[in-house]
């Protein structure tokens, strides 16, 4: 169970040249996320959908125990993921959308044994789990290959892998197929709908710009805007009211989308 | 801090220092010329010219080899703290470090840990070269006092790393720290002459070092033998400094990650 209430997060940000001369102590911050309350159930797939800048990343980073919030609080299975940092962790399993965050110059097997003891995981329990996991993401035959020798969606494919060695009850995927052509893209969303999520129980967290990914992959659609959450609704729900995913995205974004369109 | 994500942090140095081959053969080979040099400057010093040299046993090389092989070493545990945690800020592997379900110290520390190795085998090479070939005499060195002193050197050295660590992720790049106990070190604590010599006005300063205390001390218990007992001034300003700085550097570590969670910019560089 995932329970955010009044959520802030503002992020300190450059000053403009003459600012260091006429303000030089004073700080000036963007403010991501303005008051987000949600309640996320276990077993929930919700994609989170958004410009970017929406906030989208920020929540999730918070959720992951990567970032705390300026004020507001964030419980992952009633543990605060600002005050018990670790506990929260251990049930979140985060799937970043850097290509570099794995050692270049290792295998993608050597990899995952490295961030599986991280996870602590060890011995002969370790070792089936990475072979798992490989398996489970396709990689068996590339699994002695150096990473910097990795397409880009070996890379993510490999991420995913990372983000379930905990076998974690909370899986975060930051925008899964951003850097991936339409084959590669497909590839990882069935990965995902098929194999990652066999495990009913585990909840998914999606950011994406993708909306079929998500009407593929999720069951509800946070729809993220300015640092608010714009709307929360089941895909169900969503399409009782509108004719198509699309229709709903013009719908929230409003006056931004004609702004867009025009 | 648990032995297995230990090895696999070694495992993980260990193969991608081997990766790069001719660094292999640099970081070893790369000591040997210095020390050469230093070897035929001490022949323009003649043995026990030098007053201020002679409770060191009046061998100039040998006093600048200590200097030179420890001072590096305490630079590098000052150092690599901060730039272990700055190549994974870079690198883009911090974010998924400390996603991960270890804490953040035991991350820094452990990622730190193989550099320590590899210096001082480098170390331990230098010395063995130096007394095969070069008359590098340990006839009289005391292991039990050499060890206790480099012990407690370099908990104090692994706190100013720490302090560095810290102020890397407050300041990104210039921090403070290294510089003041980095390129002043060398020449306040004396690595390649004895603090004697120095200006009386700068030698006050020298006293302020901690590299002061942990050079002179290991110099005696290497060269003269000297016991726990002969070096308790020194090992008790050490064991001070220790005392105080690694508690202090392990809070102001986690406040500067905590400062950097809250602020947004931990990853950033």
């Amino acid at each position: 169970m995932i329970r955010a209430q009044k959520v802030q997060m503002q992020y300190p940000m450059p000053k403009r040249y003459i600012e260091y001369i006429t303000k030089p102590f004073k700080t000036n911050y963007f403010k991501a996320l303005k008051g987000v309350d949600i309640e996320i159930k276990p077993g929930d797939r919700v994609a989170f959908l958004g410009v970017n800048g929406a906030g989208k990343t920020t929540f999730l980073k918070i959720i992951g125990g990567l970032l705390y919030p300026s004020s507001g609080t964030v419980t992952v299975n009633n543990y605060d993921t600002a005050k018990d940092n670790l506990k929260a962790r251990r049930r979140v399993g985060f799937v970043l959308n850097e290509e570099r965050s794995f050692y270049w110059r290792l295998t993608g097997k050597a990899n995952l044994l490295f961030f599986g003891a991280l996870d602590n995981i060890l011995g002969e329990q370790l070792e089936e789990k990475v072979e798992e996991l490989i398996s489970l993401v396709g990689l068996q035959d590339f699994k002695h290959k150096i990473f910097a020798g990795y397409s880009s969606g070996m890379k993510q494919r490999l991420a995913i892998a990372r983000g379930l060695l905990s076998s974690p009850d909370i899986l975060i995927l930051d925008e899964p197929t951003r850097t991936l052509d339409p084959i590669s893209a497909k590839d990882i969303a069935t990965i995902i709908s098929e194999r990652v999520h066999a495990d009913k129980k585990r909840t998914l967290l999606i950011a994406t710009h993708s909306l079929s990914e998500a009407k593929i992959l999720c069951d509800k659609i946070c729809f993220m805007k300015s640092g608010r959450i714009h709307d929360f609704s089941t895909i169900r729900e969503i399409e009782e009211k509108y004719d198509s995913l699309d229709d709903y995205y013009k719908a929230m974004m409003g006056k931004e989308h004609q702004l867009i369109a025009s | 801090m648990k032995l297995y994500k230990l090895k696999a942090f070694i495992k993980r140095d260990f193969t991608i220092f081997l990766s790069y081959k001719m660094a292999l053969v640099t970081a070893t080979f790369g000591t040997v010329f210095p020390m050469l040099s230093y070897f035929f400057i001490a022949k323009l010093i003649p043995e026990k010219s030098q007053e201020s040299l002679l409770q060191y046993g009046g061998d100039y090389f040998s006093f600048t080899l200590i200097g030179i092989a420890f001072t590096t070493y305490f630079m590098m545990a000052v150092q690599e703290f901060s730039a272990t945690t700055r190549r994974d800020q870079m690198a883009g592997c911090l974010e998924a470090l400390l996603s991960s379900q270890t804490d953040t110290k035991s991350i820094i520390f452990m990622s730190a840990i193989f550099k320590f190795i590899h210096n001082g085998t480098v170390l331990i090479f230098m010395f063995s070269v130096s007394a095969l070939f070069l008359g590098f005499d340990l006839s009289n060195m005391n292991i039990f006092s050499t060890v206790v002193t480099l012990v407690l050197s370099l908990l104090v050295f692994i706190s100013l790393g720490i302090f560095s660590a810290g102020g890397t992720i407050i300041f990104k790049r210039g921090e403070p720290f290294s510089i003041i106990f980095g390129s002043l070190s060398s020449l306040l604590g004396g690595a390649v002459f004895p603090i004697a010599i120095l200006p009386e006005g700068i030698q006050v300063f020298s006293y302020l070092v901690p590299i002061t205390y942990a050079l002179d001390a290991l110099r005696l218990s290497i060269l003269k033998g000297y016991t726990i007992a002969m070096l308790s001034s020194q090992l008790i300003i050490l064991f001070c400094i220790a005392l105080i700085l690694f508690p202090l550097s392990l809070k102001f570590f986690e406040w500067a990650v905590e400062r950097g969670k809250k602020s947004g910019t931990l990853m950033q560089y």
